[in-house]
């Protein structure tokens, strides 16, 4: 009995052992969609010691070498299920010519590939043997040199003779929007018996080598070639010649129609007909045009020349760029621009999830800095402007009054650069006025630029210095709006100057100071960054728990540039959500007190 | 009223028919018609902390397209826009969003051309492209590993600048005040910190000499506020990177290698293991009072300023030799009686405080800036055509980069040059040509300067250029493409780092031997993944460029 | 009127404060005029002093003369903010008034409309494709046209209208009038303090602005730049500067640029200045 259990055992070890040795079986399909994202359908033959969990390892594998090549998440692994005698594994990917780490790819339209240089000459050097493998670094850190020369050309589907060099030319017949290129150079993914793609159009021209059309359908077969493959094995590099199997070939075809934005048209015009046929038959229409509404308009209809000219200046100047906040929710490269780059992960969130959780970003102190800096300008700035308005204007007319009050003007116009000059001057620990003041008296020399609590202080007493007396304009020009007669009104009933500035002068600045409270709620997540970068200086690692706001996060990013584009957008837009929310909360609080409001 | 308004009207048609006609006499980038005339336009957006217009770049481009028209048969228009290094940033990104470039020239590093453009996949494949220039490709071909990324792709053109361009100026009246000397061979025995040196002199020649030069000349030299000026990447450039065989913190190092002699721990300089002494140094210098307040964040000019009024002794900031020469006349104005020279790489020493044999200043990376080109720019041919021809012969890049010869130059010797005696005292005060349609720093290729420098200044010049110099392993690498997840927890290791650690040393606040091992191993720990990719990436090249 | 004591003493002690106020405005205005004309020297060796030391005019000579395309600069900038201003006047006081009348339908949409735009901004890089894409790039109008218009100053015209009392309209005998009329002959005239305001705001803001200049004007066309982006060239060239050139006063050009640049703005505010301290308008219309 024993013995034959044994020998079972042993029969079967050797079948699968035998099974071990022979090389899997991997068959690929791939399913494209116009903008060359899409679904890879694997089937890799069952094979003994194999097991599930072994190739979801594998898989995973794959996937995180993809994700650091390409500087981001490409792959997703949708399912891996047994079915029959083989595990089939159906991986959705981002745009493929983006994707690095399977091979070198390119998808793109016909006049985007051919207004570059190295794409046209892509064709004519394939055909001559010269296999370009830039942008070949595979998963696993290899990098291949293909030395073997193997010829690639060119066949139409519809029969038609074409040469490769035809298409180094930038007037070719087929760099149209309309057709799409894609080019593939595949080497070193080994057991991989065939390769399959499928296009959302018909072929029209396709790389004959290992490869046959069925449809829309493109299958090749891999080739083995000679290559010099670098790479990087348990960690150590290695260079090492050897035969790998490789995928190389193109295909330019032609998307069949696409009628989704038909329909979306078609279904929008039948509604906005069924309304208006709705309107006529219940003579809704003839109402609206008899009501006093419509009248009013047309009464009117000069007011709507009025703010003809500033409605046309908001939409090309303000709301044409506000699509560009899309980039917020997107991974904005120069190659996609706006439209063309891909949406961000978590349903476009990521950046304002890095934002809010990131330890790195430090929301929780920026947001501290940015609101309680904006507080304390606000507390200290704006009565002061109310109040220096109030004392100007108590002076008596004359050239003292005059001079004042253009004075007290001057420092709004000196910019921040130089502003941070002159702070400088004051309190740097080597040699400053303030430190050598402290000094003289026997104390200690502060360090202020390495002192972060000095500067909420230092940050509003230069706002104030620079802004008081510029904001003191909108103040004087509302006293001089009120009614002189007031003032007469109330002396001859024997009040005070003192009493006639609250009982005349400040009531008649309320629906003034009441807007300017509004206008300046929104500013309490805004911040001045022209003012820090100026005087701190953009690293200035020490200030940080102080000094960093909103904007510094939005310059650092802006800093690497183009690539930070979508965080930076990102950042902005909270900025501005915050804004809004504190606007209405303060429009509705002032409305509350009987003054009007924004709206 | 109505009147005036009518006026003001008037006024600002007649105005706003100035401004537009302004407009359009001149003609936009595109080319103008014709068969073989066609005049290609060529936009090159350069980056530049140096390069401004003066008043006779026109001038100089329409010889130099004149001349390229006789040797090539090309007629070019070199549409060359220079912006200070950070207006470059702003602009570079708008241009590359809207596709209106041909070129771009920037340096190599922390927020250049490699992390702005090239990054951006946006440039142009050149490994086919240029050796059919034989010239630019015989130029160049050295250094071409600078812009080629590891599987062999070529994204830029290098330039090519001298290695040796740092040193160290210091005051010798100051250094004869405390007893020390350049000259060779006195070996006195100065006595205590503060005793006057009275007679005897000593040579310097390492850096624990240096150091007690430092001590000397504070206690000695009441006006002095701190001996030693330069920002920590200068001084590590130059005084504490032959010692301690060090690149500093702005450096990539290999902190270790396996049996195989593939490194197995590649890391930013900061928290390298031999990063440790000199960080040390540098706290204790500053935590003495031997190096100057704010040295991290200082502004350059009042750098300048301290030394120029005698506060300080020793001077690193920006050191590069032409630079730090016309900072010496500065101060010389100043202070008649000063003298000055340029100190020779000082010499390390062992724990027992014996010399070693270890010096030498930071080698600069020859390829410290490239040309990248648009991928769908139809001008790549006539660019490489143009950096060809200046390759080609050294006449045509000095007319490039130096403009007319007998006009704007007249040679006066070999790599020197004066200006024609004429127009002598206005080229000094407002150069004539700014060098732009150079493009590319060749010094290697041709290198010509001012001639008016005195025997001594020659003298520091050869100094510097025959310094021995210490080249860092990393050189030539471009470490781009980090994944974006990494990438931030990079930054954030950094941030941290610099915060903890760094400023706090270089402030003289924080004794770092408190700090940077703990530091330093929570930045292992937060940029784990990025120290894997960074030592992977490392070698990746190497064995690429074997 | 006899002045009671304590009127007196708060007169005395308003007096003071301003003075005192008004003295550390000054000063540092004072310590950049002393600058602008100091040598290298002696700003080096004594930096910031309320007087100069040495007095050399050569900052000046620099700024205005060695660059070519100055006096070129100041045209460009003064057509840039006597345009600007004008139409931004005229488009924010039409829609202001707009807003102000009740029977205006949609009011409450323009107003929405104008507001967002305060609070949402889409980037730059979209802003400039706009911008060049309406083919404006290389010309004064895409400086002038995007800047034409602001919420914030329509918002400020809109709330004085709403205060002006509707006997104004009565007393000019313009019961029946057309819109065009009640703004012109009545309207404008009472709000020369809100309209003198704007002025004084958008015409800074104009004088100022380089930074649409560095996106939009590029280095081929600098005789259409205006002031600020000649001035912040020479900044740059002027620290950039190294080498060769051992006796520049950096600091003085910095400084001198300054100077230049506001001086304009400076002179110009007392000539509206009468507007903001008479109430003499007001009252003139009542008759």
């Amino acid at each position: 009995m024993k013995l034959k259990s044994i020998i079972k055992t042993i029969v079967i070890m050797t079948i699968a052992l035998a099974i071990l040795t022979m090389t899997g079986c991997i068959n690929v399909h791939t399913t494209f969609e116009k903008d060359g994202s899409g679904e890879c359908t694997v089937v890799i033959q069952k094979q003994e010691g194999v097991d599930k969990s072994a190739i979801e390892k594998n898989l995973e594998k794959i996937c995180s070498g993809v994700a650091t090549q390409s500087q981001r998440e490409r792959l997703e692994i949708k399912s891996l299920e047994e079915k029959g005698d083989s595990f089939v594994a159906v991986i959705k990917f981002k745009p493929i010519a983006d994707t690095k780490g399977l091979g070198s790819f390119s998808f793109e339209t016909g006049t985007s590939f051919g207004t570059q240089l190295v794409q046209r000459n892509l064709f004519s050097q394939l055909s001559k043997g010269v296999i370009p493998t830039r942008n070949l670094v595979n998963y696993n850190n290899s990098t291949f040199k293909i030395s073997e020369k193997v010829a690639v050309n060119p066949k139409t589907t519809s029969g038609e003779e074409i040469l490769a060099d035809d298409f180094k030319s930038n007037t070719n017949a087929y760099y149209t929007e309309e057709n799409y290129f894609f080019t593939f150079v595949i080497c070193g993914i080994e057991n991989v018996t065939s390769l399959t793609f499928e296009f959302p159009g018909e072929i029209l021209v396709y790389s004959d080598f290992n490869a046959t059309i069925d449809g829309n359908k493109l299958t090749v077969l891999p080739q083995k070639v000679t290559a010099q493959e670098t790479g990087i094995k348990n960690g150590e590099p290695f260079i090492q010649v050897g035969e790998y199997s490789a995928f190389i070939g193109y295909v330019v075809f032609k998307p069949s129609f696409d009628f989704t934005p038909y329909i979306i048209i078609g279904a929008i015009v039948l509604i906005v007909g069924a309304l208006i046929t709705l309107g006529f038959t219940t003579g809704a229409f003839k109402k609206f045009f008899k009501s006093k509404t419509w009248g009013k308009m047309v009464k009117n209809k000069v007011l709507y020349l009025f703010v003809l000219p500033g409605l046309i200046i908001f939409a090309l100047f303000n709301y044409a760029p506000m699509v560009g906040i899309i980039v917020a929710f997107k991974n904005y490269t120069v190659d996609g621009g706006i439209f063309g780059s891909e949406w961000a992960n978590n349903f476009g969130f990521e950046h304002f999830i890095t934002l809010f959780t990131h330890p790195g970003s430090e929301f929780g102190m920026i947001l501290r800095n940015t609101v309680l800096m904006a507080i304390l300008k606000f507390v200290v700035c704006f009565p002061a402007a109310i109040i220096l308005a109030l004392m100007f204007n108590a002076l008596k007319n004359g050239f003292f009054k005059k001079a004042v009050q253009t004075i007290s003007y001057l420092p709004y116009f000196v910019s921040w650069v130089v502003v941070s000059n002159i702070v400088y001057l004051l309190l740097t620990s080597n040699g400053g006025i303030i430190n050598q003041v402290i000094v003289a008296f026997g104390g200690e020399k502060i360090r202020f630029y390495s002192e972060p609590q000095y500067w909420w202080g230092i940050i509003t007493i230069t706002s104030l210095w620079k802004s008081v007396g510029w904001g003191t304009i909108v103040y004087l020009a509302a006293i001089t709006a009120i009614n002189p007669d007031l003032y007469e009104a109330a002396s001859i009933d024997g009040a005070t100057p003192w009493r006639q500035l609250w009982t005349v002068t400040l009531p008649g600045m309320m629906p003034v100071i009441g807007i300017q409270l509004i206008l300046n709620a929104g500013n309490l997540i805004k911040d001045d960054f022209d003012q820090i970068f100026s005087l701190v200086g953009e690293s200035n690692y020490e200030l940080r728990e102080v000094t960093e706001v909103f904007s510094s996060l939005v310059y650092r990013n802006l800093q690497g540039g183009p690539k930070g584009f979508s965080s930076s957008t990102a950042i902005s837009l909270v900025q501005s959500i915050i804004s809004l929310g504190l606007v209405v909360g303060a429009d509705v609080i002032v409305r509350k007190t009987d003054n009007p409001g924004l709206w | 009223m109505r009147k005036l308004l009518i006026l003001i009207l008037t006024l600002i048609m007649a105005l706003s028919a100035v401004a537009c006609g302004e407009e359009s006499v001149q003609s936009g980038s595109s080319d103008s018609a014709g068969g073989d005339d066609t005049v290609h336009t060529v936009t090159i957006y350069v980056s530049s902390g140096e390069m401004s217009a003066k008043n006779d770049d026109a001038y100089v481009k329409s010889k130099i397209e004149e001349k390229f028209y006789q040797d090539r048969g090309i007629k070019i228009n070199l549409d060359v826009q220079v912006y200070s290094e950070s207006d470059f940033n702003d602009v570079m990104s708008n241009k590359m969003a809207s596709n209106s470039w041909d070129a771009a020239v920037g340096y190599i590093g922390q927020a250049g051309i490699d992390e702005i453009v090239i990054s951006q996949n946006v440039c142009m494949e050149l490994s086919d492209m240029i050796p059919l220039y034989d010239n630019l490709y015989s130029l160049v071909q050295d250094e071409l590993t600078a812009t080629t990324t590891i599987d062999g792709s070529v994204w830029g053109i290098p330039s090519l600048e001298f290695s040796n361009q740092y040193g160290v100026l210091v005051r010798t009246d100051y250094m004869a005040r405390v007893g020390y000397t350049v000259e060779a061979g006195h070996s006195d025995d100065l006595g205590p910190i503060d005793a006057k040196p009275n007679g005897k002199l000593k040579t310097l020649v390492t850096i624990a000499d240096f150091e007690d030069m430092m001590y000397r000349m504070k206690a000695q030299i009441p006006e002095i506020t701190a001996p030693l000026s330069g920002y920590p990447w200068d001084v590590e450039s130059t005084l504490t990177v032959g010692p301690f065989s060090n690149s500093g913190y702005t450096f990539k190092v290999v902190e270790s290698t396996g049996d195989s002699g593939a490194a197995t721990s590649v890391v930013p300089g900061q928290i390298a293991e031999s990063y440790y002494e000199t960080i040390c140094l540098e706290y204790k210098w500053s935590h003495d009072g031997l190096w100057e307040e704010e040295c991290y964040t200082g502004q350059k000019d009042k750098k300048i300023q301290s030394f120029v009024n005698g506060k300080t002794a020793i001077f690193t900031v920006d050191p590069e030799i032409t630079k730090l020469i016309s900072v010496a006349r500065k101060c010389k104005a100043a202070n008649p009686n000063a003298t000055f020279t340029i100190l020779e790489p000082l010499y390390g020493v062992d724990e027992n405080g014996n010399k070693t044999d270890k010096r030498g200043y930071m080698a600069k990376q020859k390829a410290s800036s490239c040309l990248v080109i648009n991928k769908r720019s139809s001008k790549n041919e006539v660019i490489l055509e143009y950096l060809d021809w200046l390759a080609s012969e050294k006449a045509n890049y000095d007319l490039a980069t130096y403009g007319v010869e007998n006009e704007h130059w007249i040679s006066s010797g070999e790599g020197k040059y004066v200006y024609p005696a004429n127009k002598k005292d206005r080229y000094e005060t407002n150069p004539p040509y700014s060098g732009m349609y150079g493009l590319l720093k060749w010094q290697e290729y041709s290198y010509k300067l001012y001639d008016h420098y005195t025997a001594e200044e020659y003298g520091w010049i050869d100094t510097v250029r025959n310094a021995p110099t210490f080249k860092n392993v990393c050189e030539n690498m471009l470490f781009i493409g980090e994944p974006t997840d990494m990438a931030l927890n990079h930054q954030t290791a950094e941030n941290d780092f610099f915060q903890d650690c760094l400023v706090k040393a270089w402030n003289g606040v924080v004794d770092p031997s408190t700090t940077f091992i703990a530091q330093a191993q929570r930045y292992r720990t937060t940029a784990a993944e990025y120290l894997t990719w960074l030592t992977n990436q490392y070698n990746l090249y190497t064995i690429s460029r074997k | 009127m006899v002045k009671s004591k304590s009127a007196r003493v708060a007169n005395v002690l308003n007096i003071a404060v301003i003075s005192l106020l008004t003295l550390t405005f000054i000063i540092p205005v004072i310590l950049i005029l002393s600058a602008s004309v100091s040598t290298a020297n002696s700003f080096a060796q004594y930096g910031y002093t309320l007087i100069p030391q040495e007095i050399d005019f050569f900052a000046y000579q620099y700024v205005l003369f060695s660059n070519s395309l100055f006096v070129r600069a100041l045209g460009n900038s003064i057509f840039v903010t006597v345009v600007g201003t004008l139409m931004m006047v005229a488009n924010c006081a039409l829609y202001a008034f707009a807003l102000v009348q009740k029977d205006f339908v949609g009011k409450k949409l323009c107003s929405i409309i104008a507001i967002f735009t305060m609070l949402f901004a889409g980037g730059t890089i979209p802003y400039y494709l706009v911008v060049t894409g309406l083919g404006l790039e290389n010309s004064l109008w895409s400086i002038i046209l995007p800047g034409s218009i602001s919420a914030w100053n329509i918002l400020l015209m809109r709330n004085f209208f709403n205060n002006i009392p509707p006997s104004l309209t009565e007393a000019a005998g313009l019961d029946g009038a057309s819109h065009v009329q009640v703004l012109v002959k009545v309207v404008l005239p009472t709000s020369f303090p809100v309209i003198a305001t704007v002025i004084l705001f958008t015409a800074v803001g104009f004088w100022n602005n380089w930074f649409g200049p560095l996106l939009f004007i590029d280095k081929n066309h600098r005789e259409i730049a205006p002031i600020q982006s000649i001035l912040r060239e020479v900044v740059q060239d002027a620290s950039a500067i190294v080498g060769q050139n051992t006796d520049l006063p950096t600091e003085a050009i910095k400084n001198a640029t300054v100077v230049v640049a506001t001086l304009p703005i400076v002179i110009v505010y007392p000539v509206l200045q009468k507007y903001f301290i008479n109430g003499v308008i007001l009252g003139s219309v009542k008759e």
